[in-house]
């Protein structure tokens, strides 16, 4: 019933959008599509982290230290790339592998060990900015080439006889065929001529929704999180499903990171500056499922892209006004949201087996 | 035949708690078979170690004759052992049939659960019970969460079911319709071990019963060949009084004053409560769960808000005042769910005894705790209540139901009170405690308190109370006296008709 609802509501957004593709005044469809491309630019590294998130939450395990491993990903996804030669993919690799390792450490102090998952999670976070700032001033002074994922227009391009039909050849390189649609091309042409890692990403988004509401395994990680000892009394390996769940959410996050060094192609200290926790607010305001992260993460992604749009129009405001909107946005959204959400009703607490 | 099942000289040792001495059990196939004993005896204990929760420090498992070592409940479960635990083991957030096959090694990696819900309701045609299985379990009454409970452990091809105190939190009817269930479990063939404490439902429906007490098994009996006082003597070891004796009724002045209260709320709101309670006199709330009792004493405790209407508690006007102004009237509560209300399971068993008194004096002083009155306190109630516990200090959570239930009655009548709220106080209780606390209660009024006793149990408060009030959606059907007492019109009172 409730997903239904958030299906209705994104239908009407993409009817209403095309609706003004199709007949809204030139200067606006564009300001218009260069605000949507930006907002899944930006949300995209959130929706992956957060539908990540979703399932370690969802396994009863909180782990603040999202923006920590988010951090670690990120600076190693710049040194990986550099690795390799500037290569993206191998990149991207490096970074959730150190993320990984990060998320392993904080599951065994939570889950085996059973220490609080607030103080580790926080205590995750100093560790991994400390430990990128140091070994980013190491090595800084490397030549660093980095590449960004290639745009899908480039990707098509390259598909025998399809190809053809679907791209154009322009003397900047390949561009979308969907351009020559009259009047509405171009405005999807900017929305949709995004990096393929985009198209990856909201791909993987769609799959994890359906591991984790239609599958046994998805099943198991949603009981976990609500009353371990009854999945106890059912013959499932608590412990393994929470380790897995916060592995693989570091997985994600560590992508995430990498995301965002490869969008704005270098490493800076602290480059994540609290996205690893308005990932965990798109969790909570998601309702825990990872389509709701995407539809979260676009809205506050939709919150820093306003930024863009204010600037583009020619509006003058105080900058440092301007950088508050998301961080504004996160938090009234939750005020406005929790208690109205169910949490998983294990979340945080270990488990101890008799 | 062989036996389909037998435990021999299980040992199960706790920190600081022998709970399992030697125990023997052997349980013939396609019987019901009862296990009783005090609270704290180590059935439940027994039964896990069966289910494969807790590792026995010593002993041995033979089933169907071959010994079989139960590492898990995923090998319980593979031998076609299920277990109803005494505290439910079904998640609220999911749906009946996500609970049913959570965790079952035969599921598709994609889950099949439109082929899964049709099998799981025509499994349940079978034993008469209607389930919607995409109810969210949060959505059932306790008795329906029973049933998906058992439905659970037969879908998954239990031959050996135990029963942990199923009837405790049951209504008289959802008590007669699960016996209809196990007798047909049993006609099918399959084996059914059941712990009450209630002497009459395991002679309605056991055939052998097996004592355990202090964590040693006394006997195995057939249940046609022993009687009631033979099995409360095997249980407590000693003589117990069955009936309670009580003093003459002379009721005195009004202690608790109701005047036309409503209060708002979806189900179970008040609506026009007019009642009155005097000393030396028990009133009891008859009535099926869920139709206002709740409410009723949430309003007289401060619990929950009245929206209209007066309460006097000795001639003061209590409507709305804060939980610690009524508790201040000299007004104990022993509330119907212990672990939300009664007690802190992480807390140790001393704390959870000032849960109430703990700011006042001699328990503290100056802001401090006065931890020798505390625990000097705390011993007596434990020798007094006859609690079994390795030690005040000991966390309340890992006492026995009945233990942690005593704790909570010790505190509350241990502060002197001059009205009584007891609701369902002897849930979960054995036979040697129930007759405690009835005994407690009757002398409560016998000494000049008031006492308001909600029950479902109509046999408990057609003995202990001198008037009985039934409910019905939030609404007193009608007060009787204790000439009127009569089983069938309270039957129909509580189902919402009068006369
Ligand atoms: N996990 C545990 N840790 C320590 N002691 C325990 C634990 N579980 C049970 N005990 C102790 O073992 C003894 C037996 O408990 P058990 O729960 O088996 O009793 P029971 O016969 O089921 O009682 P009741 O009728 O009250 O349910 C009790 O003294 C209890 O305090
Ligand atoms: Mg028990």
């Amino acid at each position: 019933m409730k997903q239904k609802k958030g299906l209705i509501i994104g239908l009407i957004v993409v009817l209403v959008l095309l609706a003004i593709g199709i007949f809204a005044p030139e200067n606006l469809k564009n300001t218009l599509a260069s605000f949507i491309a930006q907002d899944l630019r930006i949300a995209l590294p959130l929706a992956l982290a957060a539908a990540g998130l979703v399932f370690g939450e969802r396994s009863g395990v909180l782990n603040l230290g999202a923006e920590g491993l988010m951090l670690t990903g990120a600076l190693f996804t710049w040194i990986g790339t550099a690795m390799f030669a500037g290569n993206p993919w191998l990149g991207v690799l490096v970074g959730m592998f150190a993320s990984l390792l990060m998320a392993l450490l904080f599951a065994f102090l939570v889950i085996t060990l059973r220490s609080n998952q607030t103080v580790i999670g926080v205590s995750i976070n100093i560790l991994a900015l400390g430990l990128t700032s140091t070994i980013y001033r190491v090595v800084q002074s490397m030549d660093m080439k980095i590449f960004g994922f290639p745009n899908i227009a480039d990707i098509l391009a390259k598909i025998p006889v399809l190809g053809d039909m679907l791209t154009n050849m322009t003397n900047i390189g390949p561009q979308l065929a969907l351009v020559d649609i009259p009047r509405i091309g171009p405005f999807l042409n900017i929305i949709f001529a995004q990096n393929i890692m985009i198209y990856i990403g909201i791909i993987i988004i769609i799959f994890l929704n359906f591991v984790l509401f239609k599958t046994d395994l998805g099943l198991k990680v949603r009981a976990v999180g609500e009353y371990p000892k009854a999945c106890d009394t059912m013959g499932i390996n608590v412990y393994k499903i929470r380790y897995g769940s916060v592995l693989f959410s570091g997985l994600l996050t560590g992508l995430a990171g990498g995301l965002l060094v490869l969008d704005i192609k270098t490493f800076v200290e602290n480059v994540t500056a609290g996205k690893g926790f308005i990932a965990i607010a798109a969790v909570i305001f998601g309702k825990y499922t990872p389509i709701g992260a995407l539809g979260a993460s676009l809205v506050f992604g939709g919150a820093q892209a306003v930024q863009y749009l204010i600037q583009a129009i020619g509006l003058k405001a105080p900058s440092d006004l301007m950088n508050m909107i998301p961080y504004v946005v996160t938090i009234v959204a939750l005020a406005g949201f929790i208690g109205k959400t169910h949490v998983p009703a294990a979340s945080t607490k270990p488990y101890v087996k008799e | 035949m062989v036996p389909i099942l037998e435990m021999k000289n299980i040992v199960k040792q706790f920190p600081g708690v022998l709970a399992n001495d030697n125990v023997n059990l052997i349980v013939e196939k396609g019987s019901i078979h009862a296990l009783m004993g005090e609270n704290g005896a180590g059935k439940s204990t027994l039964m896990n170690i069966l289910y494969g929760l807790y590792a026995p420090s010593s002993g041995q498992i033979l089933f169907s004759g071959e010994e079989i070592r139960i590492a898990s409940p995923k090998h319980a479960i593979e031998h076609g052992i299920g277990m109803v635990h005494q505290h439910f083991m079904l998640i609220p957030a999911l749906s009946v049939i996500e609970n049913v096959i959570l965790g079952k090694p035969d599921n598709k990696k994609v889950l099949e659960l439109k082929n899964d819900a049709e099998a799981f309701v025509a499994l349940g045609a079978r034993y008469n019970m209607k389930i919607d299985p995409y109810a969210l379990v949060s959505d059932l009454t306790v008795g329906q969460q029973q049933r998906v409970e058992i439905l659970k452990a037969i879908y998954r091809g239990a031959e050996l079911l135990i029963l942990d105190e199923p009837t405790a939190v049951l209504t008289p009817q959802e008590v007669t319709e699960l016996f209809k269930i196990m007798n047909q479990l049993k006609e099918e063939g399959k084996t059914i071990i059941f712990i009450s404490h209630k002497l009459k439902e395991v002679f309605a429906i056991c055939d052998t019963i097996t004592v355990l007490r202090l964590g040693r098994s006394q006997s195995s009996v057939p249940s046609a060949s022993t009687n009631s006082e033979e099995l409360a003597e095997m249980m407590v070891g000693r003589k117990c009084f069955l009936d309670v004796d009580k003093g003459p009724y002379k009721p005195g002045e009004i202690v608790l004053k109701m005047e036309h209260v409503f209060t708002k709320g979806t189900h179970g709101a008040l609506s026009d409560i007019s009642l009155e309670i005097k000393k030396g006199e028990i009133l009891g709330i008859a009535g099926v769960d869920g139709n206002g009792q709740d409410a009723l004493i949430d309003s007289i405790t401060g619990l929950c808000k009245v929206s209209d209407g007066k309460i006097f508690i000795k001639g003061n006007d209590m409507t709305n005042s804060s939980p610690r102004d009524v508790l201040e009237q000299k007004v104990s509560h022993i509330p119907a769910d212990r672990h939300k209300r009664g007690m802190v399971s992480t807390m140790s068993v001393k704390e959870n005894m000032i849960l109430i008194s703990y700011y006042k004096k001699p328990f503290s002083s100056g802001g401090f705790l006065n931890w020798k009155y505390i625990e000097k306190n705390a011993e007596e109630i434990v020798e007094s209540f006859n609690v079994k516990t390795p030690g005040i200090e000991e966390v309340i959570g890992k006492l026995s139901g009945g233990n942690q239930q005593k704790v909570v009655l010790g505190r509350e009548l241990s502060r002197d009170p001059d009205f009584v709220i007891a609701a369902h106080p002897v849930r979960g209780l054995d036979i040697g405690a129930t007759e405690y606390v009835h005994e407690t209660l009757v002398a409560e009024r016998d000494r000049g308190g008031a006492v308001l006793l909600v029950s479902t149990e109509l046999d408990e408060v057609l003995t202990l109370a001198d008037r009985i009030a039934v409910m019905y959606e939030g609404r007193i059907m009608g007060i009787l006296d204790k000439e009127d007492y009569d089983v069938t019109r309270i039957g129909m009172m509580m189902a919402g008709q009068n006369k």
